[in-house]
């Protein structure tokens, strides 16, 4: 159990957590709050691989700045509800680990790692979700922030594992409008920027059978992670952070 | 498939537009950075084939959209009826029996073939189809298949030139007229001279022979030149066409008696003295050795021949004394009674204006005591021209003239004109000119042209000789007004006088008034018929576009198959409708919203 901060005596607090000691400097009562006090600890795994560098429109963000956003608003929050957050960053590999804390001034490491985040090259989710386990001692909830462009299979195994072991999983699916819906356009050589794979076509000929075949992943992720007990939202990148903030938090 | 407008199917060339406009715009792409390829290779990979059947169906479809267009521009049409009966049909057809057709191929006359092939197309009409038979003539005879050919067993070759344009429009005439599916059948030796354009439009089957045109040799040309003849006889024109160059022995002959045999080069014109006639209507006659085409092989012209003229003239006068000099010297003219020349005399008289204006008043008074339709007028001062005219062929320049007007006087001729005006006129035994001849008053006494004039107006104006027009044989003649019979070789038929005259034997014909004799006519064979050169398929199709050519002898079995045609323009129309219809829905599929 890990110190967390003092709070003012209020009538019906366990007197065995009074801090004596600053009440013989202050004259006052304190009680000391503990860490295994706080609501949830919530992990923030954001996708930063090369693809979230990407957007539909000059006048978008890109979906890693958005996704960014989101998940700085989203740590914001849960500290706001005394809940721990951490955030762990990672394309094919994992960048960084920031540990779940409840302590005040911990958003800024998050939001200070947030905004140093820089895009990477791949993505390998997986690893990234199995890391988390280890981070997170007691169950609680993890939050994977990502465009999906990864292998659905593997992510989707580190998910149930995760919900396997009890946490409560949430996936925010970042898109970009031009992603779901093709701009239709003269032809093309559309280049995968993680992969380096092209594909050249007219989108004006193409739009409908895209749009099919997205809505179709869109829905087949829906479908798998309700099976799995795991929440999951579509949020576009041109959703305000409000509506994406009470879509994240009630899907 | 036959179309009636070919030139358009060039237009099929378009046809390749929307696969140069595929190929064209296959150019290199831009390249854009995508994340979600994966979900573009899944789409491909689902709808790449069905959009691919896409692409292909519109391209064929606007491909045979412009297709359709330009075969409906060219006009097709398709036979309807296979190789059972036809459905009831017009039929014009066209015998080609003008003077060509006689000729000799292989032992059998052209006509002979001609009217063997027409019987073939004959055979194949049923009663229900109408029929016409046109022939050289021009006459177009309906009749039913059995009436026309009883009328080609009693054919024969008419002597005449034919125009097959003619034939052919007045073919289309009837066929449309008849307000059913038609066919223009020309059955022909195909004559290149016969080429005329056809008005109108409709399908024609030219039945023509095959195989080496024969080689021909005719009397081209007889012309005894200005008519009438001194007794001392004179001098004949003639030419002889041909195929080749080598000379023929041309016998020439005068009122049915040889004379001589003389030697002519073919192309080259030649000219031969006519020993003394004696005064009267005779004949002069040319004969070359028969070949394949009789109807040329001899040429015979009406020949008037009349005793010397017998003129007055004033030997002051050195131009007019000079001139006539000469014609007494060849036996045109002799110094006696007769026409007096320069002042006016109790008879015929050519009358000049007088060179005192002031004896004007008193010349005319005296033309009015002789009943004169002409009197001088005031003088003219001027650097004028003769018009042009058979009297006087080259325009002469004239300096000055006094102006000749009518007097009211019924019977006053125009012989020559000034710029419009008269210059030379006659009013019966009168004649009076303009302009003296003088080289003050006219270049003419110094012209080539003043000799011929002076005998043309002595021997022939002044006695009022008659024309001898030769014409060939279907050209038009007017008749004289007093004419009542014509006689040829001992056979007489009446005619009346003033009307026009179409001979279609050859010879001379007298035209006579009770027991006078006006006049002849000599009438030959058109040239055009003895140059057998043969039009070729592509002439046909240039002059009649849509004709087709078959060969004589087996061509028949094309009759009724022209104009028993669909016009298939309605269809392709339909087609190229739906085309757009098709492409509309096709394309519709692609949204362009970009």
């Amino acid at each position: 159990m890990e110190f967390a901060e003092h709070r003012q005596y209020q009538p019906g607090d366990e007197p065995r957590y009074v801090d004596w000691k600053l009440h013989a400097r202050t004259d006052r009562l304190y009680v000391k709050q503990f860490e295994e006090e706080t609501n949830l600890r919530a992990m923030l795994v954001l996708d930063a691989s090369a693809s979230m560098a990407w957007s539909g429109s000059p006048v978008r963000l890109t979906k890693l700045d958005y996704a960014t956003r989101l998940a700085a608003a989203l740590a914001l929050v849960l500290q706001r509800q005394r809940d721990a957050a951490g955030l762990v960053v990672f394309d094919d590999a994992v960048r960084s680990i920031t540990p779940a804390r409840v302590r005040p001034g911990h958003w800024h490491t998050i939001a200070r790692t947030l905004a140093a985040t820089q895009p990477g090259t791949g993505t390998a989710a997986e690893p990234a979700l199995r890391q988390v386990v280890g981070s997170l001692r007691r169950r609680g909830m993890v939050v994977l922030i990502s465009d999906l462009l990864l292998d659905r299979s593997l992510a989707l195994t580190a998910l149930r594992y995760l919900r396997h072991r009890g946490h409560q999983v949430l996936v925010l699916h970042v898109a970009d409008p031009a992603e779901l819906d093709l701009l239709r356009g003269d032809e093309a050589r559309f280049r995968d920027p993680e992969t380096g794979r092209t594909v050249t076509l007219n989108p004006s000929e193409w739009a409908d059978a895209y749009r099919e075949t997205v809505h179709g992943v869109v829905r087949a992720w829906g479908a798998a992670c309700r099976a799995a007990g795991i929440r999951y939202a579509l949020v576009p990148t041109e959703l305000s952070f409000g509506a994406a903030l009470s879509r994240a938090l009630g899907a | 498939m036959a179309f009636a407008a070919p030139w358009a199917l060039l237009g099929l060339v378009a046809a390749a537009l929307p696969v140069l406009l595929h190929l064209v715009q296959r150019r290199e792409p831009p390249e854009v950075a995508f994340p979600a390829v994966r979900y573009l290779e899944d789409a491909t990979r689902d709808h790449r084939r069905r959009l691919r059947l896409r692409h292909l169906l519109l391209l064929a479809v606007r491909t045979l959209l412009i297709v359709a267009i330009v075969l409906a521009a060219a006009r097709p049409s398709l036979a309807r009826s296979g190789l059972g009966d036809h459905v009831p049909s017009a039929l014009a057809l066209v015998v080609d029996n003008s003077a060509s057709s006689a000729a000799m191929v292989d032992g059998v006359a052209t006509l002979d073939r001609i009217i063997s092939a027409a019987r073939r197309v004959l055979d194949r009409a049923t009663p229900a189809d109408r029929l016409w038979l046109i022939t050289a003539d021009g006459m177009a005879r309906p009749g039913s298949a059995e009436l026309l050919r009883a009328r080609l067993t009693v054919l024969r070759a008419e002597p005449i030139h034919m125009r097959l344009g003619d034939a052919i429009s007045q073919g289309r005439d009837l066929v449309r007229g008849a307000g059913r599916p038609g066919d223009v059948i020309v059955i022909t030796d195909l004559q290149r001279s016969g080429m005329t354009s056809a008005r109108g439009r409709g399908p024609v089957l030219v039945l023509r022979p095959e195989g080496t045109v024969p080689v021909n040799r005719g009397v081209a040309a007889l012309s005894p030149g200005a008519q009438p003849w001194g007794p001392d006889g004179g001098r004949v024109g003639l030419a002889i066409s041909s195929s080749d160059t080598v000379p023929v022995a041309v016998t020439l002959g005068a009122g049915g008696r040889a004379l001589r045999e003389v030697l002519v080069t073919p192309g080259a014109p030649a000219s031969q003295r006519i020993p003394p006639i004696t005064p009267g209507w005779t004949t002069i006659a040319a004969s070359i050795p028969a070949d394949e085409f009789r109807l040329d092989d001899s040429r015979v012209v009406a020949l008037h021949v009349a005793p010397p003229a017998g003129v007055r003239w004033d030997a002051s006068d050195r131009w007019i004394a000079a001139a006539l000099d000469v014609l007494a010297a060849d036996g045109r003219v002799r110094a006696g009674e007769g026409l007096r020349i320069g002042t006016l005399g109790p008879g015929p008289s050519l009358v000049f204006p007088s060179d005192d204006p002031a004896r004007i008043g008193a010349l005319n008074r005296l033309l009015a005591s002789r009943g004169s339709a002409w009197r001088f007028g005031t003088m003219v001062v001027s650097s004028e021209r003769t018009d042009s005219n058979a009297l006087l062929p080259v325009r002469e320049a004239i300096s000055q003239r006094a102006r000749l007007e009518p007097t009211g006087t019924r019977g006053g001729e125009v012989l020559v004109r000034v710029e419009g005006e008269p210059w030379l006129v006659r009013s019966g035994d009168l004649l009076l000119v303009g302009s003296r001849f003088d080289p003050a008053w006219t270049a003419l006494p110094n012209a080539a042209a003043f000799v011929p004039l002076l005998d043309a107006i002595v021997t022939r104006v002044a006695r009022g000789a008659p024309d001898v027009p030769d014409i060939p044989a279907g050209g038009a003649v007017r008749l004289p007004e007093r004419a009542t019979t014509v006689v040829q070789e001992g056979t007489s038929h009446n005619v009346e006088g003033g009307a026009l005259w179409y001979p279609r034997t050859l010879g001379v014909h007298y035209l006579l008034a009770g027991p006078d004799t006006l006049g002849a006519i000599s009438v030959h064979l058109d040239p055009r018929e003895s140059d057998f050169a043969r039009a070729d398929d592509r002439d046909v199709r240039a002059l009649w576009p849509g004709a087709r050519t078959a060969d004589l002898t087996d061509g028949a079995q094309l009759a009724f198959t022209l104009g028993d045609r669909g016009d298939l323009r309605g269809a392709l129309l339909w087609l190229a409708l739906a085309c757009v219809l098709t492409e509309s829905a096709l394309a519709g599929r692609v949204p362009r919203r970009s």
